[in-house]
């Protein structure tokens, strides 16, 4: 069984990961600067699927500070432990 | 008539304390009487996935709660625009309620968008935009606020996307059930908006010189 790369690779690889899966997009279609208002398949019903994803990733809910945040790649891989 | 240089609002037909009706590229936002309320403007607001996040009283509502809520409305100050098709005027998708303070000159806007097969096609983006466009250069408020529960990530992501600020979380605001939940603040100034309108306007201007023969 291969292993879920949303839980594998650095910070940045599962980030990637995670929102490809969100926007139901494959990993290689993820830019490094992908954020809301520039990625296409990145609306409101991904991103419900993103914030849950990140939250899974995390085993805990996110902040309100950090849920506010959640808007680029960047971002989401800031979130996840290095 | 229409709003000049709009890039959201492609009719408008205002006259205060009666009606007001906005046109958009794919929609229309209406203020209605009371009597105007049908059984066909039911079909969604029980819906619990619906009213999850939305900060209204009162538990279900037949059509004459319903009537009772727009009868508060549409006053000088005060709006509730039905959000329908240009298609189908009749059966409305959604709402947005926008609700100015003159003393402060500044307005509180809330949308819901009920119908969930329009979910995820940016009818939020497009009908707040042109309610947004009514409160700046119409009603000529300096600024509008609007909230969302933290556990609503549709909502975040539309003030997001539509690139509000940012202003204050309000810690345990809201109840949602039994829980207690943040409400977050986000504001549109009415510099900003017409810094977009503005660069929506030279860009327009743009295309059109260089359409323009040699």
């Amino acid at each position: 069984m291969s292993a879920n790369p949303a839980q594998t690779g650095d910070a940045a690889s599962r980030a990637r990961a995670i929102l490809a899966e969100a926007v139901s997009r494959p990993v290689g279609e993820i830019p490094d600067d992908a954020a809301i208002g520039m990625l296409e398949g990145w609306d409101s019903l991904a991103h419900i699927r993103l914030i849950a994803g990140i939250e899974a990733a995390l085993d805990r809910p996110l902040t309100t500070e950090e849920v506010i945040g959640v808007h680029a790649l960047d971002k989401i891989a800031a979130l996840l432990p290095g | 008539m229409r709003i000049k240089n709009s890039p959201h609002i492609l009719a408008l037909r205002y006259t205060p304390r009666d009606f007001c009706h906005l046109a958009t590229d794919r929609f229309v936002l209406l203020t209605k009487t009371p009597e105007e309320i049908t059984p066909a403007y039911l079909a969604w607001f029980n819906d619990p996935d619906v009213r999850a996040h939305l900060a209204l009283a009162g538990g279900d509502y037949d059509v004459e709660k319903l009537r009772m809520f727009t009868k508060g409305h549409n006053t000088e100050t005060s709006f509730l625009f039905w959000i329908a098709t240009q298609e189908d005027r009749d059966t409305p998708i959604g709402f947005s309620q926008l609700f100015m303070t003159r003393l402060h000159n500044l307005a509180q806007t809330s949308i819901c968008l009920g119908d969930k097969s329009w979910w995820g096609k940016g009818v939020i983006g497009e009908a707040r935009s042109a309610v947004l466009d009514f409160a700046f250069r119409k009603l000529a408020v300096d600024k509008v606020f609007g909230h969302c529960q933290k556990p609503n990530a549709a909502a975040l992501f539309n003030y997001q996307a539509e690139k509000w600020e940012f202003e204050a979380i309000l810690k345990r605001h809201h109840k949602v059930g039994e829980e207690r939940v943040d409400l977050i603040q986000y504001a549109m100034f009415r510099e900003e908006w017409m810094r977009r309108i503005d660069a929506w306007v030279a860009e327009q201007e743009d295309d059109m010189s260089q359409g323009d023969p040699a």
